[in-house]
């Protein structure tokens, strides 16, 4: 193959893997229901039934409302979880004093299933929003705040040295040193906290709610209105592959200048 | 001319000084804590029926663990999940090594992966109980589904990192594909594989749990459910607590057993 | 010619200079605390530099050295001691007291002309200004061009020729340099060394600079401060009376050079057999 052939081919090519998985995935549905394997027409409606489902209820509007629901609550969860994530990061980090009073209380926290503590927060913030907005911030909580920590505290001290030296105070290398240098690590950990949020919500709608597309799925798995089960997760499933892939295209921009890799 | 006075005795007084503060300042903060957490209900800060006291919440705890109900249900549920976590490894753990070793299997499985990442698995179960009921195929296939993820990434990892010339020189030696594979590579790479491994063990069993919190049944998950709906806020408070420390506990024993079982891997995992 | 430093202070018979040395220090000590107990890193030192001196500092590895030049910048205090630039206490790093080191330490996030301007942005210099000042000392250390480059994309010396710019364009008294062409191949170390005299030359800075190559440190500097191994002393002041400018090759074969040269190496090859024979 000449080399401009290949060079002319090499965005298809992109595309191509890009897309792939997708093909792979409602080829794989088309045939397993068209053939009835897992089950007939109700237990597995063809990709095309659930499209057409997922077109109606769009057109009354619930399918966007639902979404939105979910969406909100991330957002929130997700926002809470940053700023609490990288301030006491950070303070744990930097702050030996904090570091030490809070290791225990973190190394419990972290490996526990939050999804154990889900039911109490019900009890404590209710049926509603609150209580899936708690629970996608816990899950999102420890990856950017175990992230910070680490890049927070592997700082090479020459850095803050020469920054001092041309002039920085302390209270400005924060801003202007260990957060930037630290940016990495908590932009690995923000990217982990991102699906941990949408999951958190997600489940805590399904589990004990009343809207939301989690609470949509719980529903039409009760009332046997199995289409739209499909449309919620495959809805969820969109959201959360469009919001990790706008978060690693906005990770590679802000980090253009670190010599690592980018993840895949 | 000095010499170096470290090689006198150190003042105890000096050592006390510096470990104080490692072992008070947790101390205090678990204290501040469990006083926090204990003072705020019975002064009246927070209601008792949305957060009981400490003490109350452990009582409960004690009650609890001695119900048959109880470790039944703890056993219906650590079965499905050793089951799972166990498939889970036997699969992934070649199929991620598959992957580092051969670039074609990569480019096929990863896009896969990548797509399938934002999936919350656990919301699956609903699915599987519609195509394969809500038996023991569902409860530990969704375990499967939760954990698999991270185990080929991180036996991918491990896998793809192994310097070249390890293999190079096991294949001089005269070892073939299997023997390198088993004898280089998956030593090598064991420490990424254990990492991913005890994150699999996070997730799997927040996979149990969220499932039978789903569907119910039995299992720890639908016994938490059911003193949610009956309004046993203690029952659930005790619940999640022992959930929380059986979560802890495997964690430190899994890097416990890794640091004793291996004890030539640097670092943790 | 072989010095203490109280003959140094007592006998000032330079005409032109001030009687305030640019830096002194005295009885600078050092002591680190490890797991294990205090650690004696600096045992004694006494140190001056004249304006616009260029001083070297050797020592066998590990002997403190740097640790002494970050004592300079204010970077580590010492336990004990005085350290004084223009007599007056140093308290903490300045930008009059600039420092290279030898692993550059760029500041990877920021491009080349970030790096250079950033000390100039602290100040308040308005960004115009700071950016013109930053292209010409740019242009001084010949990296014209590279000004939006990240860190990440150059090479060894020219890392280090933006870290020089970043440090000189703060027009410090002093410059302090901690092996800085040590991570750097040997043809681009020679090219960075001539260069470094010339920007020495045509300015009055005092230049301190930690090195452990004998012949780096007598082709640059004025004296030479010879350290002991752990916990660090000064062992002996020598004087470099070679003439400038000074070409690297054609020294090499002088008498002088040759003597210093003999006598410095065997003062380190002295240190080092007393490192060897102690334990820890």
């Amino acid at each position: 193959m000449s080399l401009r052939c290949a060079a002319a081919l090499r965005p298809l090519a992109w595309l191509w893997w890009r897309v792939y998985p997708f093909v792979v995935i409602v080829a794989l549905w088309w045939v397993l229901a068209d053939r009835g394997v897992l089950g007939n027409r109700f237990v597995m409606p063809p990709p095309g039934d659930v499209l057409d489902r997922a077109r109606e209820l769009v057109d009354d509007g619930m399918l966007v409302d639902q979404t939105w629901v979910t969406i909100r609550s991330v957002f929130i969860a997700y926002g809470l979880a940053v700023v609490v994530g990288i301030s006491v990061g950070t303070l744990i980090g930097r702050v030996r004093a904090v570091r030490l009073a809070l290791r225990p209380i973190v190394s419990f926290l972290f490996p526990t299933p939050k999804v154990a503590l889900y039911p109490a927060m019900v009890i404590i913030f209710g049926l509603g929003t609150s209580s899936k907005i708690a629970f996608g911030f816990s899950e999102a909580l420890f990856p950017i705040l175990l992230g910070t920590a680490a890049g927070t505290s592997q700082i090479e001290p020459r850095l803050l040295w020469s920054a001092s030296s041309l002039g920085t105070t302390s209270g400005q290398s924060l801003f202007r040193v260990v957060i930037p240098a630290a940016l990495p690590s908590i932009l690995t950990g923000a990217r982990i906290a991102l699906v941990g949020a949408i999951i958190g919500v997600f489940l805590g709608e399904m589990i004990a709610g009343s809207k939301g597309l989690g609470h949509m799925m719980a529903v039409a798995y009760r009332t046997l209105e199995t289409p739209d089960m499909y449309v919620a997760i495959v809805t969820v499933s969109l959201v959360g592959y469009i919001l990790d892939r706008t978060f690693l295209t906005a990770r590679r921009a802000l980090l253009s200048w670190s010599a690592e890799e980018a993840p895949r | 001319m000095s010499t170096n006075p470290a090689d006198g005795a150190v003042l105890p007084a000096g050592r006390l000084r510096r470990l104080a503060p490692v072992v008070l300042l947790p101390a205090l903060s678990i204290a501040a804590l469990l006083g926090l957490w204990e003072l705020a209900p019975r002064a009246g800060w927070v209601r008792e029926t949305s957060i009981p006291p400490f003490s109350d919440v452990i009582g409960e705890v004690f009650d609890v663990l001695g119900r048959p109900g109880f470790t039944t249900n703890l056993a219906s549920s650590a079965e499905r999940w050793a089951l799972g976590l166990l498939i889970a490894i036997a699969v992934g753990v070649p199929l991620g090594i598959l992957m580092g070793r051969w670039r074609p299997l990569y480019r096929l499985v990863d896009p896969l992966l990548v797509v399938s990442y934002p999936v919350p698995k656990t919301a699956l179960i609903l699915l599987f109980v519609l195509w394969w009921e809500a038996g023991t195929v569902s409860r530990v296939g969704i375990v499967v589904s939760g954990c698999l993820i991270p185990i080929v990434i991180s036996s991918y990892h491990g896998a793809n990192a192994v310097e070249e010339r390890l293999v190079w020189s096991a294949r001089g030696l005269g070892t073939g594909p299997l023997g390198r594979g088993l004898r280089v590579i998956v030593p090598a790479a064991l420490p990424q594989i254990l990492s991913g491994l005890r994150l699999a063990i996070a997730i799997s069993i927040f996979t149990v749990l969220g499932s039978e919190l789903l569907i119910r049944g039995d299992g720890i998950g639908a016994f938490m459910f059911t003193a949610l709906d009956n309004g046993q806020t203690l029952t659930v408070f005790a619940m999640s607590t022992i959930v929380a420390t059986i979560g802890f506990l495997l964690d430190l024993i899994y890097v416990q057993a890794v640091r004793r079982g291996l004890p030539w891997l640097e670092g943790d995992v | 010619m072989i010095h203490s430093v109280a003959g140094e202070l007592a006998a000032k018979d330079a005409p032109s200079a001030s009687s305030v040395p640019k830096i002194s220090a005295s009885g600078v000590r050092k002591e680190f605390t490890s797991r294990r107990g205090p650690v004696l890193a600096i045992d004694e030192i006494d140190f001056v530099a004249e304006p616009g001196e260029f001083i070297s500092i050797v020592g066998p590895s590990g002997c403190g050295k740097s640790t002494f030049l970050y004592i300079l910048g204010g970077f580590v205090e010492a336990s004990a001691g005085d350290v004084r630039v223009d007599d007056v206490p140093i308290t903490g790093a300045d930008p009059n007291r600039g420092i290279v080191f030898q692993e550059f330490v760029l500041f990877p996030w920021k491009t080349v002309l970030g790096n250079v301007t950033y000390g100039l942005a602290r100040q308040g210099v308005p960004r115009q200004q700071r950016n013109e000042r930053a292209r010409e000392l740019i242009d001084t250390v010949k990296l014209t061009g590279f000004e939006k480059h990240y860190p990440k994309e150059l090479s060894g010396g020219m890392k280090q020729r933006v870290a020089l710019a970043r440090t000189l364009i703060m027009d410090p008294d002093v410059l302090l340099m901690d092996e800085p062409f040590g991570a750097i191949d040997a043809q681009t170390r020679v090219v960075l060394q001539a260069e470094l005299l010339a920007i020495w030359e045509r300015t009055t800075k005092t230049v301190v600079f930690v090195t452990h190559s004998v012949e780096e440190a007598l082709y640059l500097s004025d004296k030479v401060y010879v350290l002991s191994h752990r916990p660090a002393r000064v062992r002996e002041i020598l004087d470099v009376d070679l003439p400038r400018p000074r070409d690297p090759e054609a020294i090499l074969g002088t008498p002088e050079y040759v003597r210093l040269h003999k006598r410095i190496w065997a003062l380190l090859q002295e240190e080092r057999a007393k490192d060897v024979d102690e334990p820890g």
